[in-house]
């Protein structure tokens, strides 16, 4: 393996299909034989991110590069960015609607946990052109 | 803390309804939320997830943080799509009459370890 490159779409509010790009990643890395706890950590962040895209933002995409040393993840957003990243990265801090609180998400936990479990984390955001997520995770790191 | 497996699980909590993959499967311990923001913070791998929450995000939340079942209190009764999924992933679904507070009750009466 040297390096292999997986792209899916992600659909605001689709929530049928909300999880499948992650899925998809974790089934990869699965078959490539990466490290069950590493792939936890993969499968735990891109869902964040997923999700963050399905509730809060238009289209996006995941963008993922797996090489045999770490797993690169792009989540990225057409928009609406986000106006305060210190505010977004605080744990409890959410703009999302009741309607999505009740699908039991919301909670204003992502980007944290998105942080929590990677060895690299960033966030680019624009208003309004949207927001880009960046994290990594490497092989055998045991975060 | 005791090593459970699924089989224990069923002995103690009465349910109405299994789909189950492999009763066999370790648990590690119970996560009771109805927040799955929540469950993606706390979960443990091999742990059962105790929930109101009937979607489609619940299945896949558990998939994602490698959850050996899922237990619907309240009689919710997961759609086809939703078993089809837990399958897939290995995920085990029961079916309980019981509510969130009796369920863990019990859980926790028999010694299993908790993350509320």
């Amino acid at each position: 393996m040297s390096e292999i490159r997986l792209s899916f779409e992600i659909k605001h509010n689709d929530f049928d299909r909300a999880g499948s790009a992650s899925s998809n990643l974790k089934n990869s890395l699965k078959q490539l034989g990466y490290p069950p706890e590493d792939i936890r950590r993969v499968a735990i962040a891109s869902y964040e991110a997923e999700m963050n895209v399905v509730v809060h933002a238009s289209d996006g995409r995941m963008e993922a590069v797996i090489t045999p040393q770490q797993v690169d993840v792009w989540v990225i957003d057409n928009g609406p960015g986000i106006e305060n990243i210190e505010l977004a990265m605080q744990e409890g801090y959410s703009t999302a609607p009741e309607k999505i609180r009740e699908l039991g998400f919301g909670a204003g936990m992502g980007l944290p946990n998105i942080k929590k479990n990677s060895d690299f984390f960033e966030i680019e955001s624009k208003v309004p052109d949207g927001t880009k997520v960046h994290f990594i995770i490497r092989r055998n790191s045991g975060k | 803390m005791k090593k459970l497996k699924l089989e224990d699980i069923k002995k103690i909590i009465p349910c109405k309804e299994c789909y189950e993959v492999d009763a066999n499967r370790c648990v590690s311990s119970i996560c009771a939320s109805d927040l799955m923001s929540e469950v993606l913070l706390i979960a443990e791998k091999d742990g059962v997830i105790v929930t109101n929450l009937l979607n489609i995000q619940t299945i896949r939340t558990a998939e994602m943080v490698e959850a050996s079942a899922v237990i619907f209190v309240r009689g919710k009764k997961p759609t086809k799509e939703m078993v089809e999924l837990a399958n897939k992933s290995g995920i085990s679904i029961y079916v309980t009459e019981k509510g969130m507070f009796e369920t863990c009750g019990l859980l926790y009466e028999n010694g299993i370890n908790f993350k509320i």
